[in-house]
């Protein structure tokens, strides 16, 4: 019994203990699931934020590497093309352009009055922004974008295009025309503004009038010594005159009683209009009378000009009508220009003296009517016309002599792409003609243009034509002039071997030999610093190209070109450039249309051909220097076009060729 | 005696298991989740972090030029490295004055959101090239320059 009893013991602590370790077990399995399923957790949840941010940045690198920007410049704009191939928005946050000159600029949301920054480009679209670089040459151009939440920087690749040419319509030009561009002050001549509205009714009022005795009567009068006056002691005496018709008495005992007299009248503003002073006195018993005899009427009107560089001549005009004779004074400025009697209708024009022009911007204009008689006008209109006076329309201009006139053409219309025709904004009688023995050039400081013909060497400004100096005069074809600092040169044209130089602060001029070298036809000329570049035919009779220097008055050889017809000459920067004559006859190595410029580099030390598509019906026949350079852009003039090659500065030699003369 | 002492043997042991196991979850769950923080943390900072972007460099003269610009977060400058060597003095300034202008490493500047601005230093030689480092509160951004002129 008592060993069953311990055999039951000993079975319920084994069965306690298989319990205890069963349940220590299953608490330790609890734990480790426990604490792998947390872990594990944590884990996933940790791999999850570390991939997406993996992700986005691997997506705003694919991003950013979606977006393409490139820039070109025309020489005035650079143009920043951005295209956003990625799918989701960008934001330009700034962009940077940094200029050959060392220096650069910066726009972003503080500085972009011409750009609106931030940008967003939205997916799948391209935005273009346009910025003036101020004339500096841009070298670099970045963005800084921000695909959130990284911002980078998208460097701007150049886009370099092909030089294209493009002919624009202008008036007819006859042949041995010749140009210059430059900065000028274009004439105009416009109305001066005015600020009242025409007609204008006046009705005259009496200015001077007069006053005059009509009658003398009596006033009721009785000596003091017979019916005294209570109060009043009689002393005796009686009345000398007017006894009885006037208050004028001599009384013995009353002295200078009623002498002299004056009447004053006066208008509601207090101003005298009349005085009578009377020669013997003035009775109570007179009548007078107070006429006119004078009327007048005053008109102002203020005109004024702006924007006026130098004002040479002015005229005032009035167109008016009245009913009665009166004299007209015109006043500018308090000084009279005009005295005229005018009766019924009448237009009337008065030049206003130089002496009233210095410096005066604002006119006014005061007219004066006077007559004997009541009047009424009516002025229809009034006006200040400004003729040959430089306004400051100072722009960059491209001067054009044909025929017998000199055009003024706005070149800065050159540059916009949709311009197809220009209009001259003004036209100057050259009064000789342009055949190649007359050249045109353009002195922008002092604003007076040039000119050389046969007879010497003319200056103009809108007075007209004076004479500068006859020594210096063109002998033939090929004739040109160019303005030199103080410095006028004229190179004669063929046959001549010399540059005639006017030194224009000194009054003097000199010749400067050119050596073995002649002018011929087609000499063409530009200025490059303190020299005259052109084109000269050497005793070889090839054509070379010169550099006279006006600092030293030495002249050097540059190069030899392989051609003879030249259309003009240009100079830009470091670089000549020569258009050729748009006769192919004779050219080896050059086939099919185009227009072709021969380019001498200083700084490279070459010089070759090169061959401009041109896609317009443009040819260039003629000699005379008709080619100029503009913001990198040739303009070269034909018949009755202007052809335009842009991107001058990236015309590089393609392929050699041998040029005859033709 | 003997039965009494498997009992509390058995209890002790259970104790003992439970205990140790107890305290290896405890260890082994703070070491995980310690690495999970600091995890997360890094995942939130590098989120939150301000970049900055250098749109330009170049020597000019004596003068290095650095162009950059923020993005949607202000960035604090702190000094620039050219050739891993610190530049004792570059002014900072904004392309408008609204801010002040500012000098590293001296003083810190701090570029407001969405702006750009350009750092000048002065170079005590005048090399063709350098490498240029800009230390801001997040982290560094690094380009070469070229001299222009």
């Amino acid at each position: 019994m008592g060993v069953r009893l311990l055999r039951g013991l000993l079975g319920l602590g084994r069965g306690i203990s298989t319990v205890v370790g069963a349940a220590i077990l299953l608490a330790v399995m609890v734990l480790a699931a426990t604490f792998y399923i947390t872990a594990l957790d944590k884990l996933v949840t940790a791999s999850q934020q570390a991939m997406k941010r993996v992700s986005e940045a691997a997506s705003t690198t694919a991003t950013l590497s979606s977006v393409k920007a490139l820039w070109s410049f025309n020489g005035s704009h650079i143009t920043i093309y951005i295209e956003n191939q990625a799918p989701k928005t960008l934001l330009v946050v700034a962009i940077a352009v940094v200029y050959t000159d060392g220096s650069h600029s910066v726009w972003d949301k503080a500085n972009s009055t011409s750009i609106a920054l931030p940008l967003a480009v939205a997916p799948a679209t391209s935005t273009t922004i346009a910025i003036d670089t101020g004339g500096k040459t841009p070298a670099t151009a970045s963005l800084a974008v921000e695909a959130s939440p990284v911002v980078a920087v998208v460097a701007a690749k150049r886009q370099d295009q092909a030089p294209t040419t493009r002919a624009i319509t202008i008036e007819p030009v006859a042949p041995g025309a010749t140009t210059w561009l430059g900065k000028a002050a274009i004439p105009t001549t416009k109305n001066a503004t005015t600020t009242k509205n025409y007609p204008q009714q006046l009705t005259s009022t009496p200015l001077n009038s007069t006053i005059t005795r009509i009658s003398r009567s009596t006033i009721t009068y009785t000596d003091f010594e017979v019916v005294p006056v209570p109060g009043w002691t009689n002393y005796g005496g009686s009345w000398s005159s007017f006894k009885g018709s006037a208050l004028q008495g001599t009384d013995q005992n009353v002295v200078e009683t009623g002498v002299d007299g004056r009447i004053e009248v006066y208008d509601t503003r207090g101003s005298l209009v009349a005085m009578y002073t009377a020669s013997d006195c003035i009775l109570g018993g007179d009548a007078y009378t107070l006429a006119a005899v004078y009327y007048g009427a005053t008109f102002s009107d203020v005109a004024s000009f702006s924007r006026v560089v130098q004002l040479f001549s002015a005229n005032v005009n009035v167109s008016l009508a009245t009913n009665a004779s009166v004299t007209l004074r015109v006043y500018v400025n308090g000084s009279q220009i005009l005295c005229k009697n005018i009766a019924g209708s009448d237009s009337i024009s008065a030049s206003v003296p130089s002496s009233l022009l210095g410096g005066a911007r604002v006119f006014n204009v005061m007219l004066v009517f006077n007559s004997t008689q009541p009047f009424s006008v009516t002025i229809n209109w009034l006006g200040v016309l400004g003729f040959g006076y430089f306004e400051d329309y100072v722009t960059d201009s491209l001067l054009l002599g044909s025929g017998t006139a000199i055009r003024f053409y706005n070149a800065t219309k050159l540059l916009l792409s949709d311009v197809t025709s220009l209009t001259a904004l003004y036209s100057v009688p050259a009064y000789t003609q342009f055949s190649g023995s007359a050249a045109i050039a353009y002195n922008s400081s002092s604003y007076v243009l040039y000119m050389v013909n046969g007879s010497g060497v003319y200056f103009w400004n809108p007075l007209g034509w004076s004479l500068v100096v006859d020594n210096c005069r063109a002998v033939g074809s090929g004739a040109r002039v160019e303005v030199v600092g103080r410095f006028v040169v004229v190179l004669p044209g063929e046959p001549s071997g010399y540059a005639c130089v006017y030194d224009v602060s000194r009054g003097v001029a000199y010749n400067i030999s050119l050596a073995t070298y002649r002018l011929y036809r087609y000499t063409a000329s530009a200025v490059n610093g303190t020299a005259v570049v052109f084109t000269a035919l050497d005793n070889m009779g090839r054509v070379a190209l010169l550099s006279l220097d006006l600092s030293t008055n030495s002249t050097r050889r540059l190069a030899v070109l392989p051609m003879s017809c030249a259309t003009g000459l240009a100079v830009s920067s470091s670089r000549a450039y020569i258009v050729l004559c748009g006769v192919w006859r004779g050219v080896i190595g050059v086939e099919g249309s185009g227009a072709a410029v021969w380019i001498y580099d200083a700084k490279a030390r070459t010089s070759g051909l090169v061959l401009v598509t041109n896609n317009s019906t443009v040819q260039l026949m003629g000699c005379c220097d008709r080619v100029e350079i503009y913001k990198d852009m040739l303009i070269a003039v034909d018949t009755q076009n202007i052809l335009t090659i842009d991107r001058a500065s990236k015309l590089v030699v393609e392929k050699s060729a041998t040029i005859y003369g033709t | 005696m003997r039965g009494v002492s498997e009992y509390t043997a058995t209890l002790i042991v259970a104790i003992i298991t439970l205990a140790a196991g107890a305290a290896i979850f405890i260890y082994s769950y703070r070491l995980v989740d310690t690495y999970y923080s600091a995890l997360a943390t890094a995942t939130q900072e590098a989120e939150q972090s301000t970049s900055i972007a250098i749109l330009a460099t170049y020597i000019n003269s004596s003068k290095l030029i650095v162009i950059g610009s923020t993005g949607s977060r202000p960035a604090t400058l702190y000094a620039v490295y050219i050739n891993e060597s610190l530049v004792a003095r570059c002014n900072v300034t904004l392309t408008t004055r609204d801010a002040g202008a500012g000098q590293l490493p001296q003083q810190l500047y701090t570029v407001p959101s969405y702006r750009a601005f350009v750092i000048v230093c002065s170079l005590p030689s005048q090399p063709s090239s350098a490498k240029v480092k800009l230390v801001f509160n997040g982290g560094e951004a690094v380009a070469w320059a070229t001299r222009v002129r």
